[in-house]
């Protein structure tokens, strides 16, 4: 079973690189951004799980918890790829009013 | 005095939000360059109250290495903080005088990007590092689009897309530390990395490396500087090649270094690869800083291939090596950001044609830019020559025959790019009209030509200081220690 997470990880991380690598499109582009974090969110949380753990309040009668380290350095990292993607799209609207187009093949002012 | 530390992180962000009100906004560049000196002012303290070879550890909150967040301070960390604020100062200097859209926002923006990059100087907390070199990269993305033109908003964006990639694979990295050790502090984590299972130990290198290289320029992942330099502010060009990409080279090295130890990193050849990255990076910069028509574009291409120096210093793992990276920084942060200057005040549009007659028009500033571009080719009076040789020595020792003779010869290269510019400047123009600077603007582009003569001069008084601050690096023993002292 732990396998098929890791597996999922990496086959979603390097789903988003291919699709950064191969699509146009600035949107589908931060779409490609968001598939790379969410697979790493989801290699955090599988490190905070522990088979038959409960949530990590101390409470009496309660001898395993998951790990709530991962689950916090989850919840930073959600927070960073939210205001990354927020910036890009707050980019991608300007990039529109002033090329008129979202593929980014047409970006082409910066050469040489 | 150890909260001082405490201080010199939070000091920017505090300056950010009180630029948002009334006299930050009438006044932003006057409030901006008083928290850097303030924070100049701290790191001075730190200075004084380290002694040598000290490390100061402060656990934020009491919560000790292994739970909580430590922030270590040793001479490395003050000398890269105080590239840092040194570039900051210019920066916000430069820009006081450019014309930038809602003053009052830029420079809280720059006063951010030097807390990302405090922060990520000063933490000894894997998962810190990353929310700062996030925070500093996203201030950044934000900075290289700042005008809104067509050029700006391409280049952030062609910027975020590659970054973003960075960023993630340090992300990972320090979560698989996380998952063999269960401690995210560099020096908790050691332990337990340096018996994991050599696959998990290759992997986590290699997305360092890869990770932070990107964040750096270096050769493989250079194409988004070029774009993002030429087309962002001047001023941002200077902070960004003077500051963020050197502050990347400092976390791979630190990190890599507590975590594995230089031994273990050189049996796998980190050194030989790191370097040879190193080699194509100059080789790449120069060659394509042939033949351009834009100042800024050519200085970019110049930062890449001055990176890759840096890199090659720092990989032969040696003494000699090492104070000659440790310097060059310095050195190509200085001259990089006088450069950037100068071809902000002194082109038009950034066309180097517009450069023609300008020793006719401006003799101070021709001269001054000759100073400057003598330097980055490592020519003797100036500093560049020093750095530039102490990194050929250190790799003729390590036995990295090809390195010294690339490094010797890509000098002559970029000769040979600058020469040309030189002989623009000293054509006569039909064009009689005097440049006129302020007298700021001239002091500010003398002083870093002054600064880089005198440190040429005082090159051996220069050398000890910069042999403690690069033993910090090379024996990271009492880093180690000092964070283990506080459980």
């Amino acid at each position: 079973m732990e396998l098929v997470i890791y597996l999922t990880v990496a086959g979603l991380f390097f789903l988003g690189a291919y699709g950064l690598m191969t699509q146009h499109n600035l949107i589908k582009l931060i779409i490609c951004l968001n598939i790379m974090e969410a697979a790493l969110l989801l290699f955090l949380v599988k490190l905070s799980y522990r088979i038959g753990g409960t949530f990590p309040i101390i409470r009496s009668g309660v001898e395993l918890y998951t790990d709530p380290v991962s689950q916090a350095l989850s919840l930073t990292a959600i927070v960073i790829g939210a205001s990354t993607t927020a910036l890009l799209l707050a980019l991608s609207v300007l990039v529109y009013r002033e090329y008129g187009t979202l593929d980014v093949r047409q970006l082409r002012r910066l050469r040489g | 005095m150890n909260e001082l530390v405490v201080f010199v992180l939070i000091y920017p962000l505090l300056f950010a939000v009180a630029l948002q009100n009334r006299v930050g906004k009438e006044n932003p560049y006057k409030v901006g360059i008083t928290g850097i000196i303030m924070g100049i002012l701290a790191l001075v303290l730190l200075n004084n109250t380290l002694g040598k070879g000290e490390v100061i550890a402060y656990p934020v909150g009491g919560w000790g290495y292994l739970k909580g967040i430590v922030i270590a301070v040793d001479q490395l960390s003050l000398l890269l903080g105080g590239l840092i604020h040194f570039i900051g100062l210019i920066t916000l200097l430069f820009s006081s005088k450019q014309f930038i859209l809602k003053p009052h926002i830029f420079v809280s923006l720059v006063l951010l990007c030097i807390m990302g990059l405090n922060g990520m100087v000063l933490t000894a907390d894997l998962f810190n590092l990353f929310v700062f070199l996030e925070l500093a990269s996203l201030v950044s993305y934000a900075l290289v689009g700042y005008n809104k033109e067509a050029e700006g908003l391409e280049g952030a964006f062609k910027y975020v897309l590659m970054s973003f990639g960075g960023s993630m694979l340090v992300l990972w990295a320090t979560a698989l530390v996380y998952g063999i050790s269960g401690s995210l502090n560099i020096v908790g984590a050691a332990e337990a990395v340096r018996q994991a299972p050599h696959f998990l130990q290759i992997t986590i290198i290699v997305m360092y490396v890869s990770g932070f290289s990107v964040k750096a320029g270096l050769f493989p992942a250079h194409a988004w500087k070029a774009d993002a330099y030429t087309a962002a502010p001047a001023p941002v060009g200077a902070l960004l090649s003077g500051a963020s990409s050197k502050v990347a080279i400092y976390a791979l090295f630190r990190v890599l270094s507590v975590l594995f130890g230089w031994s273990m990193l050189s049996d796998m050849n980190l050194g030989v690869i790191l370097a040879t990255l190193g080699l194509g990076s100059i080789f790449i910069g120069h060659m394509l800083a042939f033949g351009q028509s834009r100042l800024k574009r050519l200085l970019t291409y110049s930062s890449i291939a001055h990176i890759g120096y840096i890199i090659i210093g720092l990989s032969v793992f040696n003494m000699l090596g090492t104070v000659g990276a440790l310097f060059h920084m310095v050195n190509h942060g200085l001259l990089k950001a006088g450069l950037f200057y100068f071809a902000a005040v002194a082109t038009e549009n950034d066309e180097i044609g517009s450069l023609k007659g300008l020793f006719r028009r401006s003799p101070g500033l021709a001269i001054s830019f000759v100073a400057m571009a003598l330097g980055m080719a490592g020519v003797p009076p100036l500093n560049g020559f020093l750095s530039k040789w102490l990194i050929v020595m250190g790799a003729m020792e390590a036995g990295f025959y090809i390195h010294a003779a690339v490094i010797v010869i890509a000098g002559l290269m970029a000769l040979f790019y600058y020469v040309p510019l030189v002989q623009i400047i000293f054509t006569p123009s039909d064009e009689k009209q005097v440049l006129v600077l302020e007298r700021s603007q001239m002091c500010v582009i003398k002083t870093v030509v002054a600064i880089s003569v005198v440190l040429f001069f005082i090159g051996n008084w220069v050398y000890p200081v910069f042999q403690e601050v690069a033993s910090n690096l090379i024996y990271p023993d009492g880093y180690i220690d000092a964070i283990l002292n506080l459980n």
